[in-house]
This record gives structure tokens, sequence and C-alpha cells, in this order.
């Protein structure tokens, strides 16, 4: 379950991440999100104990500097991401990207959808899931 | 080095050596077999004519000893005869038979043939000889040498002088004087029995020799043949060494010589040379063109993963500011929505209905390209079950039939492509009939190695000027605000159609419903598009 925890997004656009914000507040979320803008910044964000340990990573996957699969592969590697759920949001439709990313074990792949109504609801969906979601006790 | 083709090893009788050698050694024998024979031949010739001589030289001493014996008994006779003292006569005829060596007899007769003395067959003293040689003998008026054979069994050969007597210038008789030849023959018989034992003598010798000549002639013919064959047997190794390509390969020049094949060897070591410069150079070409087309290739690679970084780019780096526009204009509409008026709320309105379009040609043309550029799986496709899942996914408006008219065949192709093209090619019927019952025929005919497919539909048809064009990228015959339609899809389909070496045309005019056919390969074959 979600509760309170905080929200980490990986995400270089501005708009997108205005978009995802507001979409949560649309949808009444009032989880804390925690917002980086590459790969890079979220491990640095992961590594500090001082930061809380996020209840779900949305992240994009082209971004500079780091990529979101390069992000995650290392976050797997040190060990940064266990039973937290991770969910791609990106345009990319290439199989390459999608296999890439299920390989490293995403919990969902999202296509960010050209309408923000539709949008929101994927980000209702997915919120809903999650927060029924039960995580073993941490 | 790699045998391509084995020389066998060449026979004695077969090679050039063997040849020689054997001609050689024949040709030596029959040299020495003549000359042999020759010389045998003219050393018993010089023999036998020595012994003849000798023979006839004894028979002149013996005719000149039994003249000189004769012709003084003959005087003596004839003085005897003159004064009748006929005993006397006959002692001294018998003391000069005895004493004479070679006197053998001596025969006293009257011209009546009646003999008064016969030294050897007293018997016949007094009687008449009549027997041919006796007569021959009495006719004689001459003195002569006669050679006769006795008429006894022993056939002793006698050389008879015959002197006639002449008493007062008539013949009163014949005085008959016989020398013996035994002697004579005995010497011939030992000259004779010489001759064979110096012809076997000769005739040992002379084989010998031609033994010794056999010997040391093949020996030469053998050191001979050999100095003939043996630089072209070097020689024909060195060709055989140069079919088989190894055009490094040197003979050894003191073993082939000087002469006309130490030069066909130079010229093969020449011809050689030019080969393996020849080779090399096309080795070189070829390498080269490897490295050459190792460098295209890579180009390309390059070219092509740039291509597919453009489309991933135009996917990603495009959408997602455009996405941004719709959601700002989106956004802009619910959160002003107090403040603009119905203009600047209708222009939001246009301004998400061509982000929209855009979105959708973005896709068009990630979609296009594609085609070609992604491989995927090739399965069996089982066209029937293909195009119910077609109907099903379109859906088609309850006044629209589809009516196959044929069973469709099993085809090897990518399983989304194929129905990429029946999807695209039923919905735009679908989409774009104008009448109350549309109808759309689908059917399959064979047609040599292809498959010929055909949708047909009643709709509005089209023009054949625009039989092209509808190909086209972006082409469309409607407004675009007409109808939901980028100009991307038939593009895609020609394209997916192509890669795969079939056609796709279309059957139509204005106003009489548009047939689409196409032509899918029946075996798909591997050659790469």
């Amino acid at each position: 379950m979600l509760k309170n925890k905080d929200i980490l997004l990986i995400e270089d656009d501005s708009i997108d991440s205005m978009s995802f914000k507001r979409a949560l507040s649309e949808l009444g979320i009032k989880n804390k999100v925690r917002h980086v803008e590459n790969g890079e910044e979220g491990l640095a964000y992961l590594s500090n104990i001082e930061n809380s340990r996020p209840g779900i990573i949305f992240m994009d996957i082209n971004m500079p500097r780091m990529t979101g699969p390069e992000f995650l592969k290392i976050a797997l590697e040190k060990n940064l991401v266990s039973y937290i759920p991770v969910v791609v949001l990106t345009t990319s439709r290439e199989e390459k990207d999608k296999t890439e990313c299920f390989d490293l074990g995403v919990s969902g792949y999202m296509i960010k959808d050209i309408h923000f109504k539709d949008f929101v609801i994927t980000m209702k969906t997915i919120f809903d899931y999650w927060t029924l979601c039960d995580f073993p006790g941490l | 080095m790699n045998k391509h083709n084995n020389i066998d090893p060449i026979k004695l009788t077969q090679g050039i050596f063997g040849k020689i050698l054997i001609t050689m050694s024949m040709l030596l024998l029959l040299i020495i077999v003549i000359f042999t024979s020759i010389q045998i031949q003219s050393e018993k010739y010089i023999l036998i004519s020595k012994v003849h001589e000798s023979i006839s030289e004894m028979k002149l001493n013996l005719k000149r000893e039994g003249r000189s014996v004769s012709s003084g008994l003959g005087r003596i006779t004839e003085n005897a005869i003159a004064s009748y003292d006929f005993f006397g006569l006959f002692e001294v005829i018998r003391e000069s038979v005895d004493l004479e060596p070679n006197l053998s007899y001596a025969i006293l007769v009257n011209k009546d043939r009646k003999a008064l003395l016969h030294t050897d067959r007293p018997d016949l003293e007094q009687e008449v000889l009549d027997q041919n040689y006796d007569i021959f003998a009495s006719q004689q008026e001459r003195p002569i040498f006669q050679e006769y054979e006795s008429y006894e069994s022993d056939k002793t050969k006698y050389l008879e002088y015959i002197f006639p007597i002449q008493v007062s210038t008539s013949t009163w008789g014949h005085l008959r004087l016989g020398f013996s030849l035994i002697a004579l023959e005995r010497k011939i018989e030992h000259s004779e029995n010489e001759i064979k034992k110096q012809t076997r003598h000769i005739v040992l010798r002379s084989l010998v020799l031609a033994g010794i000549f056999m010997i040391l002639g093949t020996f030469v013919a053998f050191i001979l043949s050999r100095k003939i064959s043996h630089p072209i047997s070097v020689l024909t190794a060195y060709s055989a060494e140069l079919a088989q390509g190894n055009y490094s390969f040197k003979p050894d020049e003191e073993l082939i010589g000087k002469d006309e094949v130490g030069r066909l060897a130079s010229s093969f070591g020449i011809m050689a040379a030019n080969i393996k410069h020849a080779n090399d150079k096309l080795e070189g070409y070829s390498q080269n063109l490897e490295e050459k087309v190792k460098e295209r290739t890579n180009e390309l690679e390059s070219v092509n993963q740039e291509l597919k970084n453009f489309a991933y780019i135009v996917s990603h780096d495009l959408k997602a500011p455009l996405r941004s526009i719709g959601s700002l204009a989106s956004w802009l509409k619910t959160d002003y929505e107090n403040i603009l008026d119905d203009a600047g709320k209708e222009q939001l309105e246009l301004l998400v209905g061509r982000v929209n379009r855009m979105h959708a040609l973005i896709g068009g043309i990630l979609q296009y390209s594609r085609v070609g550029r992604v491989d995927e799986v090739t399965s069996k496709v089982d066209i029937n079950f293909m195009i119910q899942e077609v109907i099903d996914i379109l859906n088609p408006p309850e006044n629209i039939k589809i009516i196959l008219d044929s069973d469709f065949p099993i085809i090897d192709f990518e399983p989304t492509r194929i129905q990429q093209i029946f999807q695209n090619i039923i919905s735009n019927a679908i989409k774009y009939i104008d009448k109350p019952e549309g109808i759309i025929h689908l059917g399959c005919k064979s047609h040599g190695e292809f498959w010929e497919f055909y949708v047909s539909d009643n709709g509005p048809g089209i023009d054949e000027k625009y039989h092209d064009k509808v190909f086209q990228l972006f082409q469309t015959l409607q407004s675009k605000d007409t109808y939901e339609s980028t100009g991307v899809g038939l593009s895609i389909i020609k394209k997916i159609i192509e890669t795969n070496n079939g056609r796709i045309w279309i059957e139509s005019s204005e106003g009489s419903g548009t047939t689409f056919k196409f032509l899918l390969l029946k075996e798909k074959c591997n050659v790469k598009k």
C-alpha cells in the first residue's frame, strides 16, 4: 500500500512532469512527488539515506546523462529499488525498449497519451492498483 | 599444397628414359649381330680361300712332280719299246712306283687297250681294259693329267698322268701313272677340320666380343638415355608442380642443363612468374575489393543505424513537444474557461485537432519506416482464419456485407504484416462506401507462382488518374478533415507487398466501385529484399 509514501518521478520534460503532478492533483492524490530530471539524479536521490524511500517510481526512458533503463540496471545492482514498483512512462513504442524494460523487471510500461484526459485515466488505474496492492512490511 | 589431380608415376616402358633405352639397346643389338655375322662370314671366307689356295698349290706341286716323273718314265718307256726291252722297262716302272711316294700305280697298255703292266692289279695284266675311263685314256694323243675316282669300292681319288707312247711317229700305246690323292685329301680334310675349329673359335670370340660390346653399349645407352630423359623428367615434375599451383617451385638448373629442355624450363619459369604475378595481383584486387565491400557495408550499417535513430528521434523528440502543446492547449481551455470567449475556445479546439493529426502523421511515418527496416518473423498464416479475425476487429456496420468468394490459402508471411494489408484495404472499403447497402467481395486465385487476392467494393470508385497517387505517402483523395486519414496506410501496404516481391494495383473507375488486387509469392523466397 502506498499510503503516505513519496512518489519518485524521473522525468526530464517539465511539461510532462507538470501534467503528471496535475493528473495527481485532479485525482486527489496527496502523496509527495519527488521529481528528479534524469537517471543520475534518481540514483543520487535513492542513495541518500536522508531521503525517505519512495513507494513507487515513475521513469521516462529517454533522458539526458542517464536513461531510464541504465538507471534501473544500476539501482537493481545496488539494491536500491527492492520492493518498489517501477513504472515506465514513455512515448516509445519500440519493441526493443519494451523488452529491455521488462527484462529489467519493470512493473508497468505506459505509453504517454496525446490526450491529457486519457493520461489522467491511466494514472488513476495505476494508483488504484498499487494502492490496493499489499507490500512486504518494511 | 592441396593436390587436385595426382599425376600417376610413369611406367618404365612408357617414359622417355625407357623408350630411349630400349630403342638404343635394340639398335645396338642389331648392329652387333650384323657386324658379328659379317665378321664371321668374312673370316670364314678368308680361311676357306686360303685352304683352296694351298690345295691348288699342292695339286700343282703334285702335277709338276708327276710330270717330271712321267716324262722321265715315258721317255724310258718309248726307248724300251723301241728296243723291245719290256722286261727292263717293267723293272724300271715297278721300281719307280716303289720309290716315288706319291706314285701309286703304273699301267702300260698298248693301243688295243691290253694291259701289259698293271702294278696295282697284276691280275688284269694281259687283259683288255674296257672301262669307260680306259677307253677315254686310250684316245689321248697328248700327255694329260686326269683326275678320276677308282672303280673300286673305296672310291679312292687319283690323279692320273696319261702319257701316249710314240713309237716311230705312231701311237703305240699309253703309259698311265696314278698319283694317289689320299694325302692331299687328308690334308684337305685336315684343313677343313682346321677351318671348322677356327670358325668355332672365331664365333666364340665374336660372341664374347659382342657380349662385351652389348654390355658396354647398354651401359652407354643407359647413361645417354638418362642424360636425355632426366632433364625431361625434372621438367615434367616441374610442370606438374606448376599445374598444381606451386609457382614458387624451382627445379635444379644443373639437372636440366642449357639445351632446348633448359630453354623450355626457363620459359616455364617465366610463365610461372607471370602467373604468380597475375595471381598476386588478382588476390590483391580481391582483397582490396573485400576491404571496399567491408567499408561500404560498415557505411551502410552506420547509415541504417542513423536511419533507425532518426525514426526513434521522430518518435520521441517530435512527439514529446507535440504532446506538451496538446496538454497545454487543453489546460488553457479548462483553466481559463471563464476568461476565453467562444472564438478563443474554438481556436484552442482547432489547435488540439491539428495536434492530433500531426500525432497521427508521425505515427504513420514511423510505421512506414518500420516496413523493410525491422525484420519480423515469418510463419505459416492461414488467410481464412486471419480474414475472420480482421472482420471481427473492424466490426463493420450492419449495412455492409462482406462476402468471401473463395477459399484462401495458407502462406508464408509475417503475420502482422499480412493482417495489416487486409485490414487496411477492407477498412478503407468500409470507410468509403457511400451506398445504403455496402457489399465487399474477397477472393483469391492461383496465378503462376503467385496467389492473386482481390478486395472489391461497391463504393464511389477511384478515377484512373488517381490509381497511382493513392499509394503515395500522405496522399489522400478526400479532405483530411472529412475522413480521419493520414494518407499513410496504402503506402505502407504497397511497401510491404513490394518488399516481398509482390505487386498491388487498383481496377476501378469513378462511380463503379473499387477493386484492389495484389499478388503474393506462394513460396516466399529467401532472398532478402
